[in-house]
């Protein structure tokens, strides 16, 4: 480093530590102009040019959309309401699941005091690839929203604005969950994260029930913006890379291994650490051929994870390029295996099972064996999905498994 | 000789066609194969250190057909520029340097003398599946007609570029072992001259502009003044060196992968960036679809420049309790650079430590220069070539291709 250089470095620094004190002072006074001071203007970390978050202060952008009740919502109509909390919420992210059950809290418990809450999903499922639903049953679209409230029991309005993201975009929605929260004149007094744990159990600060809270006692908010983690908006701007994940996956190989009796029996032993969804077909099978997407599919979004998908044509193996044929038809990447002798029986046997072989059988077998889901015919993927999801081991996201336990429970409870 | 190649080789700073050479087991070839793989690997060198380039088109060579595709998915003939007076074909490439430097000159050119009769023809002999990382050194996009593609869209260029990597049957043709190395023919499409398009690698330091002065001759009905210059520059890749399936990507590296624990004061440490280097931090976590989707591509990218002093950290915002799971991702991607993960459960606090203005939800991935300012920033899953872009203009300047920081500031 030459010397014009080093002073240049060193009267950069000077700046940087002149702003950072005067940031301290300010701190008590004004903490987020303060912090944005403490950067050297231009090299530090830039806030969102795009898609700017709401200013405090700002009134509450106008919204007219469709919520899983199949009613449009307005903004206007909760002009009665003496606080009115937006938060952005999704299908998909797992983090936002997370916070479901928390969101649920706050609107019961303050719906009798006034306040009202408002979800609105910023995502478009046609933005969302299927590599990025590996914890969800469903993707974003509001027919999906409409299932999702169903399983969940959520009463709150959930609103889907991923058709142009018009109303995301004026709030600056970062990510899901995102809260923004507007006192009596609707203005916004609060924005950020829900509390300062995605962990329930660790949640230390309650920051938008404190929001509210003061809110509602006519005190000003004590914090009134934090950052909120979880899973970016899927802005449809910034492209999504979902048609090139369809052109990779019409080029994976599909490839069918003949099996006898032995490797039907070890894969019922499922002796992996993969939750396994086996399915046996036929090509002559109408039911069974129409249901091979929609695993597939599952396959694709589960895969990276402790899932795996192994398809059994059931067919004579004088059949094999009938079964190829219609497994490339659907770009089957998944294991496909076919019985590899004509005792179609004997290998039935070898499985274990009984079951009509013009029917398609699913089952879903956890590691160790253990019959996790049966059904003979045609089956509901979205409940085999919501099986799979409460046994895959959560590893990478704990407490994602919980949330699919309970989802489990809360449905069959309501049945 | 094998040694003096390796010296040769050292000095210029251009191994590659030496190191293709090497990984032949020579013994097993018939000796004539050696011969000729030895001076085509002579030839290389000799090309990338700038002395004259042997071999080439004889006397009289007439312009082959061809039919190659080109970056405006149309499929290019040599018929289709029946109607200029002069025809110029430049075999040029993405990942070369010079030819960067060269890029603006070739528009000039083009620009120059499009109305007054003359084609200008760009074609990129460098075959994708024969590319290594460390070949893309100087590069955003490695050399598929994708590639090319969008080389052509970001830098704007109008001559037809297009793509002989397939089989390099033009290359072959032409002799060519350099890029860029130009080519002019006259209206009989007879070859009247070839070499470099000008004396220096630096614009400003140009005296004679030999491809300019051959062309304009032709134009004057004169004979062209030098019929043949040495070219200098890149040596073409894949010629000494079985060419690889293009779908095969180069396996990483198969370092240690680790993971450190991350608390509050190391994260603010990071953020000051001591390495003395430019340095690339992503934040992720396992959960997260976008994250693992553009891994590769980053790790692609330290791949691509740490021999050019790119330092990378990865920083999971995991809970610390899904360390397994991060570790598994990790080793799944060969991540052999410094990896780090939140050390305690307080996402918030860490973010915050790390730097007030962190946006929270991840992927977020930013470059920091050596005195901690943030020259990049992307906030959910990034554009790759932005981000490698911003790392060339960044990166400290070639001592061999000056430049090529403004070549590279310049995109967009």
């Amino acid at each position: 480093m030459n010397d014009s250089a080093r002073r240049s470095t060193a009267t950069r620094r000077g700046i940087a530590l002149a702003a950072l004190i005067t940031g301290v002072i300010l701190l008590p006074i004004a903490a987020a102009p303060a912090a944005a001071q403490a950067q050297p203007a231009g090299r530090g970390i830039q806030a969102n040019s795009d898609h700017p978050v709401l200013p405090i202060g700002s009134p509450l952008p106008d919204f007219s959309l469709p919520g899983v009740d199949g009613k449009t919502h307005k903004a206007s109509e909760y002009a009665g309401s003496k606080v009115l909390a937006i938060v952005f919420e999704s299908n998909h992210c797992p983090v936002s699941q997370l916070y479901e059950g928390r969101i649920e809290k706050l609107y019961a418990d303050y719906r009798s005091k006034g306040v009202t809450l408002v979800a609105i999903n910023p995502n478009n499922a046609k933005a969302v690839r299927l590599d990025e639903l590996g914890y969800t049953d469903v993707t974003d679209s509001l027919p999906e929203m409409k299932l999702r409230a169903r399983l969940r029991g959520i009463d709150w309005p959930y609103l889907y604005d991923g058709d142009n993201q018009e109303v995301s975009s004026k709030f600056g929605a970062v990510a899901t969950p995102h809260i923004f929260v507007f006192d009596d004149q609707r203005k916004l007094r609060y924005q950020g994260r829900i509390d300062d744990n995605q962990r329930e159990d660790m949640a230390k600060s309650q920051d938008a029930r404190n929001a509210i809270d003061a809110l509602l006692a006519g005190r000003p908010v004590p914090v009134a913006e934090t950052k909120a983690f979880g899973c970016t908006t899927k802005w449809l701007s910034k492209g999504s890379g979902v048609e090139q994940e369809w052109a990779r996956i019409q080029n994976e190989p599909v490839t069918v291994d003949m099996v006898n009796a032995g490797d039907l029996k070890t894969l019922r032993a499922n002796p992996t650490d993969k939750v396994t969804v086996a399915y046996f077909w036929s090509t002559g099978c109408a039911a069974c051929t129409g249901q091979l997407f929609d695993l597939e599919t599952t396959y694709r979004m589960y895969r990276k994870r402790a899932f795996n998908l192994v398809t059994i044509s059931t067919n004579p193996p004088a059949d094999a390029a009938a079964v190829m044929a219609l497994l490339k038809k659907e770009y089957a990447s998944s294991p496909n295996q076919q019985f590899a002798t004509a005792d179609r029986a004997g290998l039935q046997a070898a499985w274990g099972e009984s079951w009509n072989l013009n029917a398609p059988l699913t089952m879903v077998i956890a590691p160790g064996g253990k019959v996790l889901y049966r059904k003979e015919g045609k089956i509901d993927v979205l409940e085999m999905r919501r099986i799979v999801l409460a046994n895959m081991p959560d590893t990478g996201y704990v407490g994602s498994q919980a949330y699919w336990v309970r989802a489990l429970q809360d449905a069959k409870s309501r049945r | 000789m094998v040694a003096a190649l390796r010296r040769g080789a050292g000095a210029c700073g251009a191994a590659l066609g030496i190191r293709h050479q090497m990984m032949y087991p020579l013994p097993v070839l018939p000796l004539i194969v050696v011969r000729a793989r030895i001076a085509l690997a002579a030839a290389l060198l000799a090309a990338a250190c700038g002395s004259p380039a042997t071999g080439g088109p004889e006397a009289g060579f007439k312009a082959p057909d061809f039919s190659l595709p080109g970056t405006d998915s149309r499929t290019h003939t040599l018929r289709d520029y029946a109607g200029s007076q002069v025809l110029a074909v430049v075999f040029t490439g993405n990942s070369c340097p010079a030819s960067q430097l060269y890029e603006a000159r070739l528009r000039k050119i083009y620009d120059d003398y499009r109305n007054k009769g003359v084609a200008v023809v760009a074609i990129n002999p460098n075959p994708p599946g024969a590319i290594r990382f460390a070949d893309l050194a100087h590069s955003d996009v490695g050399e598929t007609l994708d590639d090319m593609k969008t080389r052509g869209s970001d830098r704007h260029l109008e001559y037809p570029y297009l793509s002989d990597g397939g089989s390099q049957a033009l290359a072959r043709q032409f002799k060519v072992t350099t890029v860029p190395h130009i080519f002019v023919f006259d209206q009989s499409r007879t070859l009247q001259y070839d070499g470099r398009i000008d004396d220096s690698l630096q614009a400003d330091a140009v005296k004679t502009r030999d491809a300019r002065n051959a062309i304009d001759a032709l134009l004057a009905g004169r004979s062209v003044p030098e019929a043949r210059t040495p070219a200098a520059g890149c040596p073409v890749k894949g010629l000494a060196a079985p060419i690889r399936p293009e779908e095969g990507r180069e396996p990483l590296s198969a370092g240690p992968v680790t993971v450190e624990m991350a608390d509050a004061a190391a994260l603010t440490k990071l953020r000051r960036n001591g390495t003395g280097k430019l340095l690339l931090v992503n934040f992720w976590a396992t959960w997260c679809a976008p994250c693992a989707a553009e891994f590769p591509e980053l790790e692609a990218t330290y791949q691509m420049y740490k021999a050019r002093g790119l330092e990378f950290t990865t920083v999971s915002v995991n809970d610390p309790e899904e360390r397994g799971a991060v570790l598994d991702f990790l080793k799944a991607h060969r991540a052999s650079h410094r990896n780090l993960q939140f050390a305690t459960s307080d996402v918030y606090g860490l973010q915050a430590a790390f730097d007030p203005n962190l946006p929270s939800p991840v992927p977020f991935t930013l470059l920091i220069d050596p005195n901690g300012d943030v020259l990049y920033q992307e906030l959910g899953e990034l554009t790759v070539t932005k981000l490698r872009r911003a790392i060339l203009a960044s990166l400290p300047e070639d001592p061999g291709h000056p430049g090529l920081r403004a070549y590279w500031s310049t995109t967009d």
